[in-house]
């Protein structure tokens, strides 16, 4: 499926236990893979993530973030603010005639990006940990 | 009795190796054949590239398509070649297969390129008609949909069937490469120009090697800037470039 992102859930659950190193050097190794692998010019990608961790941050002040409908309202929203980020990237680039804000392509990545989150939240927190532990530096 | 307790039993005790034995062979011929009849098949794509000649003036080499359009950023109908700057590979080179024109080079990188088709709604070629000589510029309209021909006068007498070629003005493609046919025309009182749409003549998706051209001719249009200044050019070079019949 061409111009759906599928690594997006996996970093959200990443972040969601707790193991932020692991998140960030992710990241940047997939930042790199999507950004090749695309049409555009660089930096569409580091403007994605950077919303992502910008919106994943102030919205779980106030929400708790581990809830099922926060996480449906976050990749919707993630799902749209992709969409319209790469209009205008593209449009930038006069390439902007191929890419159009339409519902089918909006849904199919907030449904890809949310069943993903759901399956590896799922299998995280049944194999790997139940909760969140903060892990502090040892004492120098 | 005992000879044919001899042949039954004693004989064949080792057959169950041997068998064991013929059957691992099969299944290393088996694949000894399915190598030699993708080499086969790779031969005959081969073979069909060798069919086409090239334009005067330009020199063409083949590429190998090595993914499609993918990944979060893929929002352009394109195909990523094996072949890039480090092998002479610039933007805006016409790709084409032995049926007809697929697309240009976009963007280069060292190794590997990315081919801008002509099914994207980015993608523009001036066209004429094969028969009635009818300019236009066709268009893409996205994956699996017709292509679209602008700019066709009320009066043109383009015909359903006609095939286009490249017209060689855009100073990307040489002229006379096929590019489609014409599928529907359909003329309306309320338009300045007529519907004109129009079908691919080679399926980017069956093509595992396509085929780049390269201008060697010394003067290009993409050298030529809007003002009209030709520079490093001698009278000779001009000369020959006239020749060629490749106008601006």
């Amino acid at each position: 499926m061409p111009g759906t992102d599928f690594f997006t859930p996996g970093l959200v659950v990443l972040v969601q236990f707790g193991f932020f190193n692991a998140a960030f050097w992710l990241g940047c190794f997939w930042l790199l893979l999507q950004e090749g692998t695309g049409n555009l010019a660089f930096g569409t990608i580091i403007l994605y993530y950077a919303g992502l961790a910008m919106l994943y941050s102030l919205a779980s002040i106030f929400f708790e973030s581990r809830n099922v409908l926060f996480m449906a309202l976050l990749f919707l929203f993630l799902a749209v603010y992709k969409k319209g980020l790469v209009m205008v990237m593209a449009g930038m680039q006069d390439l902007g005639q191929s890419v159009h804000m339409n519902a089918e392509s909006v849904l199919i990545q907030f449904a890809v990006h949310f069943i993903l989150w759901m399956l590896i939240y799922n299998f995280f927190n049944k194999y790997i940990m139940h909760e969140f532990v903060p892990r502090k530096k040892p004492a120098a | 009795m005992a000879e044919e307790f001899w042949d039954n039993y004693v004989y064949l005790v080792d057959v169950h190796q041997e068998n064991r034995e013929l059957r691992r062979e099969v299944d290393s011929l088996k694949l000894q054949i399915a190598a030699k009849s993708e080499k086969a098949a790779f031969a005959e794509r081969l073979e069909e590239l060798l069919e086409f000649t090239s334009p005067p003036g330009w020199k063409s080499s083949g590429l190998r398509v090595i993914a499609h359009s993918y990944g979060p950023l893929g929002v352009l109908e394109s195909i990523i070649v094996d072949k890039g700057r480090l092998q002479g590979i610039k933007p805006d080179m016409p790709v084409v297969a032995p049926e007809g024109v697929l697309g240009r080079t976009f963007k280069t990188g060292l190794n590997f390129s990315t081919v801008l088709l002509l099914s994207d709604p980015n993608s523009r070629i001036p066209v004429v008609s094969s028969r009635s000589r009818t300019p236009g510029i066709i268009v893409g309209q996205g994956q699996n949909k017709s292509l679209t021909v602008q700019y066709v006068h009320l009066n043109a007498a383009l015909q359903e069937g006609e095939y286009l070629v490249t017209s060689g003005t855009a100073g990307i493609y040489p002229k006379g490469l096929p590019v489609a046919r014409v599928s529907r025309v359909e003329r309306s009182q309320i338009r300045l120009f007529q519907l004109v749409e129009a079908e691919k003549l080679v399926s980017v998706m069956d093509r595992e090697e396509v085929m780049v051209l390269e201008n060697v001719t010394k003067l290009r249009t993409g050298y030529l800037n809007f003002d009209g200044i030709i520079r490093d050019f001698s009278e000779e070079d001009m000369l020959l470039y006239e020749q060629s019949g490749y106008g601006f």
